[in-house]
């Protein structure tokens, strides 16, 4: 793209209103609203699940139903959830599962070009195999062969349910048990599809997994739960993007995304997340409470979390890492950028408890307009996390004089060979850096977006590439409007 | 809201009443998540009566500069004859009264145990004597004897526009009991007070203490603690900066072993413009000592210019301790500096093989590098705290 063409671009996007907001029209196969365990039935059945799957999201509904909403720790507001008041089912009506993209319906694929995935190109250019989440039902996967050929599964999870049972059997819920939180709970009673990855012993995986995700039917929540497993030795990239259509009710999105290590395994799965935010007043907006955890179960195996944050109203988020493998590594790398009335509480938990294990904390908050950014994370050294290190830095950013930002770190160690260090610090963008670029003839908004950028560069490289020039771009977009 | 006519009597029963219903912190409270209260849940406890005047109980004759009291309830109070210095008992001063109970955090059990049983007050008022005239510290003398005894000591200073005063406080004393002093400190504009701390109780008494920092214009709090004492030992500071350009300075040695419990808990607001805050602590826990530090520094949207800082350090001597902390931020002006760090860790073994290798025995290099671990928060003292502060530290060392 020429110099021009993209400077055209660029105000458009700047100028324009959420990039994504449109609403694609497809018949939809749905539930009736509400949530009872005939829906959870009705969901089960629809995916044609075996009796055990139906009968552990049965377990979780019904410890669900036993469980408060969080509402008391994190720094969000929001006006309370109508459980009954969304359908937990909608899929894209198709008489059959595709075999090709020419196969799928091209109303979907308008959508996805309009998002800027074009899977043709993308098969051929990016190399980048990439399962779609259209609402609930994965419509089409590409590269099967590919990674066939390696032994790699990458598929929907629904599909692995029924072709690996034994994997997802032994493997689903070991790492975010069903009653872990009310979010999680929820979404191991309904959730509906979302992506399976396995990686045999010592395969590096080819090539990078992506899934997008779309909210697209209307008050349809979505329930996502992925499952990564990666065998002794091997290792994959996994990458999640996310954005949806422009809407005034408030959407629900519980998923729940779990990582398995074995030994000398790596799993780096990174996240941009660019869902409707909300107007100018927070009306609308995803509500997003999403569990992620990954267990380094094998010695030296290690897991990378890196997300850029820059959608949704409210966001409850906190990757983690089980470090239970001697000398096992976690890593967090985290971007969170909120504007107008966007509320974030984000954060990780890394949990020492072999020798040896380290752990890494970036967190870079920005917060504009209106809105709360909060950082929340745990470092805990057990008693067996022998010589191990954490080393944390959480920095933010305040933009404006009417949004907060927040630091809650908790760092509980029991083990005296241990060594942790936390650090944080929060300020402004300085005058004279603003000075420094606008009397290069640099637009405020530019500026801005390029100290911000500047000040999220220990975060932006640990993105893949076709991220990365992303992620720069949405922090641009996600602080529009907040100065001058 | 017009101050109503309100009296001691009333403050305390309303404490009680509250006191009764809430119960002890549960840690389940979140600013009561490290700390495990069922020790002192579970005790038979009665509240200090006042004590016979025995020639034990009553201070020394010449104490023109010292406060004692013996379980909470101080003794001969007009002896005090500090120059700018007033002492009167609480319960006669109904705006000071109120001032408390206004100030005391709502939902704060701590502190409505504390008033709940307390037989009476102190308050002492500082005025403005001029800057040639250097006061002499003033030695509040906490004394803990006999067991089951609950101690309710109840102090507000008052240092008035322009004046300064430096106190020296000291809690100790055996027995079985619970010692929850709470106490309110205004300072007017411009106002300083130096405040050194050494709570230094016996190994089976527990200490709940909560104070309360008011400060003006430009008033500048200097808060000084060794906490060396007690099973449960727990001192709680709670800062407000209501008005500009007020500075806090918060230094702390906490030193836990065996299986103690050690507690600070900060919380500053920064209301108004151009407030600094800096808040040192550092730790060092052996057998099977467990501390918390948990700091609060909250920015408001006007407080621009703002320097918060907080640094906490924890030292591990054993395999055991349990060391938490949880410095928090939450901040709603954009001009500001605000900073926390933290670490934990043990001895280096760095640097304890270089004193090693130049002939010292391991031992003494252990020792120096412990001493040496307390180095930032003991320079950042003056006198004449820093000798008195300096005493309960090394006394603590010399008993490992």
């Amino acid at each position: 793209m020429s110099a021009t063409a993209e400077t055209i671009r660029q105000v458009e996007e700047a100028t324009g209103k959420y990039k994504y907001g449109f609403v694609t029209d497809i018949a939809v196969d749905k539930a009736p609203k509400g949530l009872d365990e005939d829906t959870i039935r009705f969901i089960s059945a629809k995916k044609e699940e075996p009796a055990w799957m139906l009968e552990w999201r049965l377990k979780a509904f019904r410890h669900w139903l036993k469980m408060k909403e969080p509402h008391h720790w994190a720094m969000l507001d929001y006006p309370p959830i109508d459980y009954q008041d969304i359908h937990y089912y909608a899929a894209p009506k198709q008489a059959e599962a595709p075999k090709s993209l020419d196969e799928v319906d091209p109303e979907l694929l308008r959508t996805y070009e309009k998002l800027g995935i074009p899977l043709h190109e993308q098969e051929i250019l990016a190399g980048v195999a990439v399962d779609a989440v259209f609402d609930s039902v994965s419509v089409a996967t590409t590269f099967r062969a590919k990674l066939a050929e390696a032994g790699v599964i990458f598929c929907p999870i629904s599909e692995a349910i029924k072709a690996h049972p034994e994997l997802v059997k032994a493997y689903i819920g070991s790492v975010v048990p069903q009653g872990d939180n009310y979010f999680a709970a929820l979404n191991s009673a309904v959730f509906t599809d979302g992506s399976f990855v396995y990686i045999p012993k010592g395969v590096r995986c080819p090539m990078e997994l992506s899934t997008y995700f779309r909210i697209n039917e209307r008050n349809t929540g979505q329930f996502e739960r992925t499952l990564i497993i990666a065998e002794e030795g091997s290792y994959v990239s996994y990458l999640e993007g996310c954005t949806a259509p422009q809407r005034d009710e408030n959407q629900l999105h519980a998923a729940v995304v779990e990582l398995v290590a074995l030994q000398d395994a790596e799993i780096k799965y990174s996240t941009v997340q660019n869902w409707y935010p909300g107007d100018e007043n927070g009306k609308g907006g995803i509500y997003n409470f999403v569990t992620k955890r990954g267990r380094c179960q094998g010695a030296r195996s290690k897991i990378s979390w890196t997300q850029v944050e820059t959608g949704s109203a409210i966001t409850w988020k906190y990757p983690s890492c089980i470090l239970e493998g001697d000398g096992s590594v976690g890593e967090f790398y985290s971007v969170a950028v909120t504007n107008n009335a966007q509320q974030a509480d984000t954060g990780t938990k890394m949990i020492h408890i072999g020798a040896n294990t380290r752990s890494t904390i970036i967190s870079k908050g920005i917060s504009a307009g209106r809105s709360n950014n909060t950082y929340r994370g745990l470092v805990r050294m057990l008693g067996g996390a022998e010589s191990a290190r954490n080393f944390t830095q959480c920095d933010s950013l305040l933009v404006g004089d009417q949004c907060g930002a927040h630091t809650v770190p908790y760092i509980t160690s029991r083990n005296p060979t241990a060594q942790v260090e936390h650090e944080a610090t929060t300020s402004r963008i300085s005058e004279d850096q603003m000075f420094y670029c606008l009397q290069r003839g640099m637009e405020v908004e530019d500026a801005v977006s390029l100290i911000v950028n500047g000040f999220c560069k220990e975060v932006m490289k640990e993105l893949p590439m076709e991220f990365a020039v992303e992620a720069q771009k949405l922090i641009g977009i996600s602080l529009e409007g907040s100065v001058g | 809201m017009p101050h109503e006519a309100i009296n001691f009597a009333k403050i305390t029963a309303e404490a009680a009443a509250r006191h009764a219903e809430n119960g002890w912190p549960k840690q389940r409270d979140e600013a009561w998540r490290f700390t495990d209260l069922n020790a002192i849940r579970e005790m038979t406890l009665a509240p200090a009566e006042v004590p016979s005047v025995t020639t034990e109980s009553a201070p020394p004759q010449d104490a023109k500069d010292l406060i004692q009291f013996i379980n909470g309830i101080p003794q001969g109070i007009d002896k005090v004859a500090l120059k700018g210095v007033e002492i009167a008992p609480l319960s006669t001063d109904s705006a000071r009264s109120s001032a408390l109970a206004e100030a005391v955090p709502s939902g704060h059990s701590v502190a409505d145990f504390a008033l709940a049983h307390a037989k009476d007050g102190v308050v002492i008022a500082v005025a403005d004597v001029g800057a040639d005239a250097v006061a002499p510290p003033l030695t509040l003398r906490f004394d803990y004897r006999g067991d089951g005894i609950s101690s309710h000591a109840v102090i507000v200073v008052d240092v008035a526009a322009g004046a300064n005063l430096t106190i020296l406080e000291e809690h100790k004393g055996d027995g079985v009991g619970l010692s929850a002093p709470l106490m309110l400190l205004r300072l007017g504009a411009g106002a300083e007070l130096h405040h050194a701390r050494r709570l230094i109780e016996g190994d089976s008494r527990h200490h709940l203490g909560l104070n309360l920092v008011q400060l003006d214009t430009g008033a500048l709090y200097h808060g000084d603690m060794v906490l060396a004492g007690g099973d449960i030992a727990r001192s709680e500071t709670q800062i407000a900066m209501t008005a500009p350009d007020a500075k806090a300075y918060l230094n702390a040695v906490y030193l836990g072993r065996d299986g103690q419990m050690r507690d600070i808990t900060s919380r500053i607001d920064h209301d108004a413009p151009d407030g600094q805050s800096f808040q040192r602590v550092h730790g060092i826990l052996d057998g099977r000592a467990k501390a918390v530090f948990q700091g609060k520094v909250k920015v408001a949207r006007y407080a621009q210019k703002t320097d918060g800082n907080q640094m906490s350090r924890t030292l591990l001597l054993s395999r055991e301790a349990e060391a938490n902390t949880k410095p928090e931020l939450e901040i709603y002006a954009d001009d500001v500096a605000c900073s926390h760090g933290a670490t934990i860790g043990e001895i280096d073994a760095d640097q304890l093989f270089y004193l090693k290798s130049r002939g010292i025995s391991t031992e003494d290099a252990r020792q120096f590098l412990i001493e040496a671990f307390l180095v930032d928060v003991v320079d950042a003292l003056d006198e004449p705290a820093r000798g008195w502060l300096l005493e309960a530290i090394a006394a603590w060392l010399e008993r490992g």
